[in-house]
């Protein structure tokens, strides 16, 4: 893992640093609604007698993760729930 | 056919065995079902609230929002600030409500308020228990209240009062033994409580009997003085009864200091009995103490007389005698000197003949030494004649033939000195030459049209920079060039203008993030850079448009070092985007530079050479 790392950050050419992070960011959204969509099917199917909203609300939440990985993915700094306080 | 599309339009909330009926329905041609009369029959269903009621929502959901939006700016500084800037007044109403809320008054009313809301709930408690009591025949007892309600605490602390002044009189009780104690004073010191107290009375006392003793001791002296003055007076009056017999004396004249002396005080003594007045006996005694005393004064001058002959006899015997000793005396050391006289006189004239032998000694040495000296300095001047004669025959009779090996040792001298010198310059030229074609390759590689890497080169450049004397420039710049760089090689310049092409569009697009932005400033960014325009030129300017058009000119005009450093002035993700590109023309300025002073060295060389 740490190998990887290492590797992933000698092989970029500075410029394109963005560019590798909108790739990871858009991959992550696919994945992951995708893997929501296909658990919401399978819930509605099951479990919620065919009804729609699992489909919906198993995507949504999927893409809600996806946006959260990016976001930590483009600012490293962010730690959830805290506030800067840097005025003072 | 417009009520069809309405119907279908309505049922999208159908389930597909519905809309298939309502479809079946409303695609029939017979438009019998839906007439006028019978649309108009059917009641208006108003869908929705009443306009009261979504207006009241409306206003509930607004002022909720309202209320939150004030509790937030209240705990968040950040969000505060905002809304005071963007919003008019809003600062002066948070103060004004921030003022109502550290209202003393504010809190008494509200703490009131809620006392009586208790007090309410529980009449209201009591309200349903009778009610419910008499609805059901039954009595329930009222519930014990609260031991924190204030009457119950009132009492407490009345209870506590009473408690805590039930001991007060047994303390009073004890106090009031204590304090006859303090009355009687320490009886073992009998003297001192009196005496202290006396002391305290006497202090007065003593001073006035001093006072009264100082009176009496002045009225005793005034009393002695008067009756001094009494008996003075007495004595004064009892003075002129008697009749006064003044006693005579004759004044006695001598030479003797002593006796003129003496007589002086008989007279002054005299003078004041016959002042004073003394019985007669004084008389007689007197005036035999006057006899006495002329008889006294002849003794003494008999007495001097006497001793002035006696001392001249003496003198006179001891003058003769000390005279003739001191003819003898004469008479000895006459002869004692006149002996020494002689001796003297032959002692020096013993000195004299000695110094004048030395002094005549000393001269003969010195002419003798200057004589050597000269019959040397003689002997040397002929010894060197004679030498001078001889070369001068000797080189005559060789008639030049010395003259001439010299010189052709001389010449041979000039030509080995030549040889080496030419060997030297052929050497060092060849070198040069090396440096030369060194630096040649080093260039061509450099100026390729694509990155080529120079090791090769640079190794023989190194090697070359060993042999050489006076290369320390040469040989620090060139270990400057690390062997990465070289093994590489670096970039040409249209490899990195193209680079640079790709690397400003990216930094465009990132140039609109706001710091630790996150995805949506990102994409953001991404978007809007596309609406900006693109500047060209040397314009001036810090922001990254300008900076980019900047570069891309210095890049055109081929000046590597300038570009750099206007793309270095790049901040936050702009500079993360372009470090790589920084890196690589940095190198290829840095390899530029080393080869600049390579060719510099080898200019140098060939120059001195010639």
């Amino acid at each position: 893992m740490s190998a990887n790392n290492n590797t992933k950050a000698a092989n970029i050419p500075s410029e394109e640093i963005l560019s590798r992070k909108w790739d990871e960011c858009l991959s992550n959204v696919i994945v992951k609604s995708g893997i929501g969509l296909s658990v919401g099917i399978v819930a509605s199917a099951l479990v919620f007698k065919k009804r729609s909203w699992p489909i919906s609300v198993s995507t949504g939440l999927g893409l809600g993760y996806a946006l959260s990985q990016c976001e930590r993915n483009f600012n490293p700094t962010l730690v959830p729930v805290s506030k800067y306080q840097d005025k003072k | 056919m417009n009520v069809n599309r309405l119907a279908l339009a309505g049922s999208k909330h159908l389930r597909p065995s519905q809309y298939r009926v309502m479809a079946q329905r409303f695609n029939s041609t017979d438009a019998q079902k839906l007439t006028a009369a019978e649309a108009a029959a059917r009641p208006v269903v108003k869908s929705g609230l009443r306009f009261r009621t979504k207006a009241f929502i409306t206003l509930t959901l607004i002022g909720a929002g309202v209320a939150g939006v004030v509790k937030h700016s209240f705990d968040d500084e950040q969000f505060r600030a905002l809304l005071e800037d963007n919003i008019p007044h809003y600062a002066h109403s948070l103060d004004k409500l921030e003022q109502l809320r550290d209202n003393e008054d504010v809190e008494k009313v509200i703490a009131g308020a809620t006392l009586v809301g208790g007090k309410i709930v529980d009449l209201s408690k009591t309200g349903y228990r009778a009610a419910s009591d008499l609805i059901n025949g039954t009595t329930t007892p009222a519930p014990e209240k609260p031991a924190t309600s204030v009457s119950s605490s009132t009492a407490q602390l009345v209870k506590k009062v009473q408690e805590l002044e039930q001991p007060k009189p047994a303390v009073a009780a004890a106090r009031a033994e204590y304090i006859p104690s303090e009355t009687p004073a320490p009886a073992f010191l009998p003297g001192a409580a009196p005496g202290k107290s006396a002391s305290h009375v006497e202090k007065p006392k003593i001073v006035e009997k001093v006072a009264k003793k100082v009176e009496e001791v002045k009225e005793k002296a005034v009393e002695i003085k008067d009756n001094i003055q009494e008996k003075i007076a007495v004595k004064k009056e009892e003075a002129p009864a008697p009749p006064k017999k003044l006693i005579k004396i004759a004044p006695i004249e001598s030479e003797e200091p002593v006796m003129s002396s003496l007589n002086a005080t008989l007279a002054q003594l005299v003078h004041i009995l016959n002042e004073n007045g003394i019985p007669e006996q004084g008389h007689e005694v007197f005036e035999k103490a006057n006899e006495e005393l002329k008889h006294l004064s002849e003794r003494v001058e008999a007495l001097k007389v006497e001793g002035e002959a006696q001392a001249a006899t003496v003198m006179a015997e001891l003058t003769e005698k000390y005279k003739r000793i001191v003819d003898e005396k004469e008479s000895d050391h006459e002869g004692h000197i006149s002996q020494l006289k002689r001796e003297l006189a032959d002692a020096f004239e013993q000195e004299k003949k000695d110094a004048i032998e030395r002094e005549l000694k000393i001269q003969q040495e010195i002419l003798r030494e200057e004589q050597k000296q000269e019959l040397i300095k003689y002997a040397m001047d002929m010894q060197r004649r004679w030498v001078r004669e001889v070369k001068v025959r000797v080189e005559n009779e060789r008639g030049g033939r010395l003259a001439r090996l010299d010189q052709i040792n001389l010449r041979l001298k000039t030509l080995e000195r030549q040889g080496v010198d030419n060997a030297d310059f052929l050497d060092q030229s060849s070198r040069t030459h090396q440096l030369w074609c060194g630096v040649k390759a080093l260039e061509k590689a450099y100026e390729a049209g694509e990155r080529r890497p120079f090791d090769r080169e640079l190794a023989r450049l190194k090697r070359l920079a060993e042999t050489e004397k006076d290369a320390e420039v040469l040989k620090v710049v060139l270990a400057a060039v690390p062997e990465s760089v070289a093994a590489q090689g670096v970039d040409s310049v249209p490899e990195l203008m193209d680079r640079f092409e790709y690397v400003a569009d990216k930094v465009r697009q990132a140039s609109l993030v706001p710091e630790n932005g996150g995805v949506l400033a990102h994409g953001m960014s991404v978007v809007l850079s596309k609406l900006m325009f693109k500047k060209h030129g040397l314009v001036p300017g810090n922001d990254v448009e300008a900076i980019l058009a900047r570069t891309e000119y210095y890049l055109v005009e081929n000046d590597l070092e300038q570009a750099v450093r206007e793309l270095n002035q790049l901040k936050g993700w702009g500079k993360r985007l372009a470090k790589d590109w920084i890196v690589a023309a940095r190198r290829r300025v840095e390899v530029g530079q080393a080869i600049d002073v390579i060719n510099t060295h080898a200019n140098l060389v060939s120059l001195t050479l010639a």
